[in-house]
């Protein structure tokens, strides 16, 4: 079952404080994302992973092309879709894992990871449960779960924000770098919890530079190449 | 579902034009962001929506139940009647919008009483039950304001707008005088209440972080104009405008 197809998708930026010069990335790129598969974006730094990964997420908007995912139960197209037809899919449909965690000021870890929850309906005990849990999957111990994690080290900020992602059951994951700034131990949860999703059915999609990551969790590539300098 | 819609707001102060042909659309439920430099007509476009200003030309509808229908079509009074029972209003400045010589539980009883409620024990009681929402101490409630931090008296204000559980909350830089760590603490508290409510906001803020933490959509507007909009995030990651760009980029770091 086809949980994402995209293609055709084009994405440049035009920076315009730089005299308006054009930075073209993504030039007709096409993936389809099955359910319980795990794809691996690949190729050299500069070649776009990132830029597609959030294009497909609606966090960039694409020049061209077409963006469709399962939602509800029937491919819809999320580029150029109306925010708030994004921000619904994104709620139930699309999750994604960012490299750095955004920390909100006063707003403790287990309400981090408990938010997406709560926006989609769920009761405040069983999603604070539920956060807990994620957070525990993930080796935050409990007396750091009621702190902002402003003041965490690198590697627990990116751990709660993994709890996060992994905490909503997303059918679509998208992944940038899950396993960036983790030890062994650590990154071993981390593949866990992907094998976890991938067996309830969830479609992942992402960038693991690890290649012994890569090796454990997907079982195909995608590689982009950086596009030739434009006119 | 639109809740509220500005079509083609013109509205001009002497020679300036302080908003040229603007048109914005809420949903229910949708946090809008109004962002922009000082004079790019934000707060004209907050009080024209709000019907606290007529524009020269261009309507402003609002969904009561029955579809959209224009604020002012059914009168002053039906205008008043939408701002006192769907609408509130957060100033920037909370000193202009409490009344200081009123205690922090008749401030916020008031706006019950002027949405229509009447028994004594019930208003005290939301009051009381409000402070302790925004984490203010219920046993100051006979206090006057006087007393209070701009950070409080801030607090009291959302209180005061939030009791009669409005459909849509006008807010003008709600956190513009503000410390930053007690900025935070309001962020916070702004952020948890109007998804619990369910309540609409339209917010002014010349500050993107704000708009980041708080909106699902960011609006951004420059010389009287809307010169962007999109989805919060899309509109600070991927800004398109040249003056967006600028925006975001002028942001100093965290």
């Amino acid at each position: 079952m086809i949980a994402l197809e995209a293609s055709g998708i084009a994405k440049s930026f035009v920076l315009h404080l730089q005299r308006g010069v054009r930075l073209g990335v993504l030039r007709d790129a096409a993936l389809t994302l099955r359910a319980g598969e795990c794809v691996a974006l690949t190729g050299p730094s500069g070649a776009g992973k990132s830029t597609l990964l959030r294009a497909l997420y609606g966090n960039y908007r694409t020049d061209a092309g077409s963006i469709r995912v399962r939602h509800r139960g029937a491919m819809v197209e999320l580029a150029g879709a109306p925010a708030a037809h994004v921000i619904e899919i994104r709620r139930e449909t699309i999750g994604h894992v960012s490299q750095f965690l955004r920390a909100m000021p006063r707003v403790p870890a287990r309400d981090i990871v408990a938010a997406p929850l709560l926006e989609r309906g769920m009761d405040e005990a069983a999603a604070r449960a539920r956060a807990e849990a994620m957070l525990d999957a993930l080796g935050i111990p409990p007396a750091l779960h009621n702190l902002p994690p402003v003041t965490f080290s690198g590697g627990e900020q990116q751990r709660v924000n993994l709890a996060r992602g992994f905490a909503g059951d997303w059918p679509i994951l998208l992944l940038d770098e899950p396993t960036a700034s983790l030890d062994a131990a650590n990154r071993d949860r981390v593949i866990a919890l992907m094998r976890a999703a991938r067996s309830r059915g969830a479609a992942l999609l992402g960038i693991f530079h690890d290649k012994l990551v890569r090796d454990a969790i997907a079982d195909a590539e995608l590689r982009l190449e950086p596009l030739k300098e434009q006119a | 579902m639109t809740l509220m819609a500005a079509e083609r707001i013109t509205r001009r102060f002497g020679a300036v034009a302080a908003l040229e042909d603007v048109s914005l659309a809420i949903a229910r439920r949708e946090i809008v962001a109004i962002v922009g430099e000082s004079g790019s007509g934000k707060s004209t476009l907050l009080n024209v929506m709000s019907g606290r200003l007529a524009p020269d030309s261009g309507s402003v509808s609002y969904d009561s139940g029955a579809g959209l229908a224009p604020i002012g079509a059914g009168g002053e009074a039906a205008l008043l009647d939408l701002q006192r029972r769907r609408w509130g209003f957060v100033a920037q400045e909370p000193r202009l919008a409490l009344r200081m010589n009123v205690s922090a539980g008749g401030n916020i009883g008031e706006r019950l009483m002027v949405a229509g409620a009447r028994n004594y024990g019930a208003i005290r009681a939301a009051a009381s039950r409000w402070l302790e929402t925004v984490e203010i101490d219920p046993a100051r409630i006979d206090e006057l304001p006087r007393g209070f931090s701009g950070g409080m008296l801030q607090r009291l204000q959302i209180a005061a707008t939030l009791v009669t559980e409005p459909e849509l909350v006008f807010m003008d830089e709600p956190t513009g005088g503000l410390d930053v760590s007690v900025q935070a603490r309001i962020l916070d508290l702004v952020r948890g209440l109007v998804r619990r409510l369910g309540v609409a906001v339209l917010i002014v803020t010349h500050d993107i972080g704000v708009a980041r933490l708080l909106a699902d959509r960011i609006v951004v507007m420059r010389r009287g104009r809307i010169v962007e909009t999109g989805l919060a995030d899309q509109v600070l990651d991927d800004p398109q405008h040249e003056y967006t760009q600028l925006l975001v980029a002028s942001v100093l770091p965290a």
